[in-house]
């Protein structure tokens, strides 16, 4: 009121939201400060790295003509695609073994009591506010040559010596994505579990269901969404990393990641770079869309 | 019923149980049935027999223990004390899966993901029938609840009524000797509820099954059962058909739930022959019936309940007493005279005892009402309207 109509009933000018905007004037201020700042900072690097994507370098000089020289470059060259599908086979691998102990830890938790459960999420959820590469180092430790594994075998007597053969390979890179994105599974699982109301599993046991029926003809089903969305958080976060296969992958896990990387470091050839970016985008998206789709099945709509 | 305050004669039954007939069996025993959740005693030694093919229903208020009950029945909750026996067996340790009644709940619990068709013919597919015969089974199941055409859409594509009707046909699917409904109208509008509660009662008939009902709603449980059986605070406070709670409540808790009820305190029996009795109250004394005198002796104090629609009024001055026609007979003062559509509503001051007044409801006819506020009158009942309580409320 005191906005509309500040000098009224003795209140001074200004003394309550004074005599600013007008109502509608403010709220456009507000919108363009709530969707202008994300649209700046967020999609205007994006845009600049399509436009990037389009030009070339001469040298060190980055050359501002339209080309799709980089994107001829990238399907010509065989090392480059080779290693495109190789970081997709891999990210597939991850998202399909996360897929499954995703599941299992979801499903482990969403079974336990009350007082527990949250509290075990929680646990599940604090690796996500670490630094990722606290993480990976973690996982250094975990699979070196003086690392829990060998110390491990070494005391079991499998293994006289430490092995080598945990760290720096392909192998290493699975298992630390695998081990950094299980919480990008689990969750969205575990999230889909508890949307499940407790009297459908009563319903199907009141109608004669065993426990594996009902698991197999409710529980998974209706979980299926958040499983979707699980496997394409996972798979994203997998084919675009490239700190994991830095720091545990050694030569064997040069990724597409690292590739991107590259050209941004040591390479220095920001256009190409930046159209391998988009191929990847690209990727994203597709995987995005398909997740989007499968995840919102046609009996949610009504 | 409509001529009940001009003439209040019928209406009440003597008879507390009537209905299906002492020969019917037992189909479900419940003994000294108790429920502790820690520290808290949600029933307590319910002793309740559910007959073969009867509409009985469990009515209280929210916290009365009526739904706990219900679990229990079907193996959703474990109880603490007693026996739940089913058609002779006991059935305590019989897992829900295996437990020969099915459960209609109170948000349909349908699967979202399976169509209209899959979800009736559950029962059956995890039984292992062929998909064929489930099919042909589910479609007449749609059909016995009206739904043929529908079996291809899914429960968000279903309005309240409908999703109800499947989860009816998903439940008779089983051939259940028993279902279970809990409040399964609840989430339904008005008229909607009323439509579903006709079909309810129809559908029960028709099957032949034994409907064991969970409400909250009087009129609901009155206009649908055999038998109600009113819980509070745990216990069961009566058990009988609708007529026999409605004229012949037992307790305080039972004669106020059911619409409304003129209590005169400090009664006290002073005949109890085998014919009728007889009961001293500050309005007098009253002839009572026999069969309302139920427990009570002479000279057990009690209150005595008299529905407003069973009290008629005639005008003029008049004597407290009991007239020629049997009917007892008290004078009144009216104090408001107030129509309410069908009803007149009247509050009429005792003169033999001012301070309590007495409420009647006298049928509404065109041309205004024949008493008007002030008028002395005499309020008129039949000894059979007449229920008694316990004393000392």
């Amino acid at each position: 009121m005191t906005a509309l109509d500040p000098g009224r009933d003795g209140v001074p000018a200004g003394g309550g939201r004074g005599p600013g905007l007008p109502e509608p004037a403010l709220k456009a201020a507000w919108a363009a400060v709530v969707w202008g700042l994300p649209a700046v900072v967020i999609l205007a690097p994006l845009a600049a790295f399509l436009v990037y994507a389009f030009w070339y370098t001469d040298g060190p000089q980055v050359v501002r003509d339209f080309t799709l020289r980089n994107f001829v470059t990238f399907v010509e060259n065989d090392s480059y695609t080779r290693v495109f599908l190789k970081t997709l086979g891999l990210a597939v691998q991850v998202m399909l073994v996360n897929l499954a102990l995703g599941y299992a830890v979801a499903y482990q938790l969403w079974r336990m009591p009350a007082r527990w459960r949250y509290t075990l999420v929680l646990a599940l959820a604090v690796p996500l506010l670490m630094s990722y590469i606290i993480k990976i180092y973690a996982m250094r430790g975990v699979l070196g040559t003086n690392g829990i594994i060998n110390a491990t075998l070494v005391f079991l007597g499998v293994i006289e010596e430490p092995l080598g053969v945990f760290l720096f390979n392909l192998t290493a890179v699975r298992i630390t994505l695998s081990v950094v994105l299980l919480p990008f599974m689990a969750l969205p699982i575990f999230v889909a579990l508890e949307k499940i109301p407790a009297t459908l599993l009563q319903a199907s046991d009141d109608l004669g269901a065993t426990r594996w029926q009902t698991f197999r003809n409710v529980v998974l089903p209706l979980s299926l969404p958040g499983a979707t969305i699980g496997a394409m958080f996972t798979f994203v976060l997998a084919v675009g990393d490239f700190l994991a296969p830095e720091l545990v992958g050694g030569v064997q896990g040069f990724t597409y990641g690292r590739l991107v990387f590259s050209q941004f470091g040591m390479a220095f050839n920001w256009p190409f770079g930046a159209a391998l970016s988009v191929v990847l985008l690209g990727v994203a998206l597709v995987v995005i869309v398909v997740a989007a789709r499968a995840g919102s099945p046609k009996w949610q709509r009504p | 019923m409509t001529d009940v305050a001009i003439d209040p004669g019928a209406g009440a039954t003597p008879d507390e149980v009537s209905a299906p007939g002492p020969e019917a069996g037992i189909l479900l025993r419940i003994e000294g049935v108790s429920k502790d959740y820690g520290p808290v005693r949600v029933l307590d030694d319910i002793d309740l027999d559910v007959r073969n093919g009867e509409f009985i229903t469990i009515l209280g208020p929210s916290g009365s223990g009526k739904t706990t009950l219900l679990r229990l029945i079907g193996g959703f909750t474990d109880l603490t004390e007693g026996r739940i026996v089913f058609d002779g067996a006991d059935i305590a340790g019989v897992p829900i899966n295996r437990r020969p009644f099915n459960t209609v709940f109170q948000d349909y619990a349908l699967f979202p993901h399976m169509t209209v068709v899959r979800n009736v013919g559950y029962g059956l597919m995890v039984r292992g029938v062929s998909k064929r015969d489930t099919e042909r089974r589910a479609a007449a199941a749609l059909e016995t609840v009206g739904l043929t055409g529908f079996g291809e859409r899914y429960p968000a594509q279903l309005s309240g009524g409908q999703k109800q009707r499947v989860a009816l046909a998903r439940a008779l699917i089983c051939e259940p000797r028993l279902i279970l409904l809990d409040e399964p109208l609840a989430a339904l509008d008005a008229a909607l509820r009323r439509q579903m509660q006709q079909f309810l009662k129809a559908l029960q008939r028709r099957t032949g099954i034994t409907f064991l009902f969970v409400t909250h709603d009087q009129e609901e449980a009155i206009t649908m059962s055999d038998r109600v059986c009113v819980m509070d605070d745990g216990r069961i406070e009566q058990l009988g058909t609708p007529e026999a709670l409605y004229y012949r409540p037992r307790t305080h808790f039972v004669a106020t739930f059911f619409g409304d009820n003129n209590l005169i305190d400090s009664g006290r029996v002073v005949a109890a022959g085998p014919g009728a009795g007889s009961v001293d109250t500050p309005l007098g004394r009253l002839a009572v019936a026999a069969d309302a005198l139920g427990p009570f002796s002479e000279g057990d104090p009690v209150v005595v309940a008299v529905r407003p629609e069973s009290i008629g009024l005639e005008a003029g001055e008049g004597e407290a007493a009991v007239g020629d026609d049997g009917r007892n007979r008290v004078a009144v003062d009216l104090e408001t005279v107030e129509f309410v559509g069908p009803v007149t509503q009247v509050m009429a001051r005792v003169r033999a005892a001012p301070d309590i007044r007495l409420e009647i409801k006298v049928p509404s006819r065109a041309g205004g009402a024949p008493v008007a506020p002030g008028d002395s009158a005499v309020a008129l009942f039949e000894p059979a309207a007449c229920a008694l309580l316990a004393g000392h409320r």
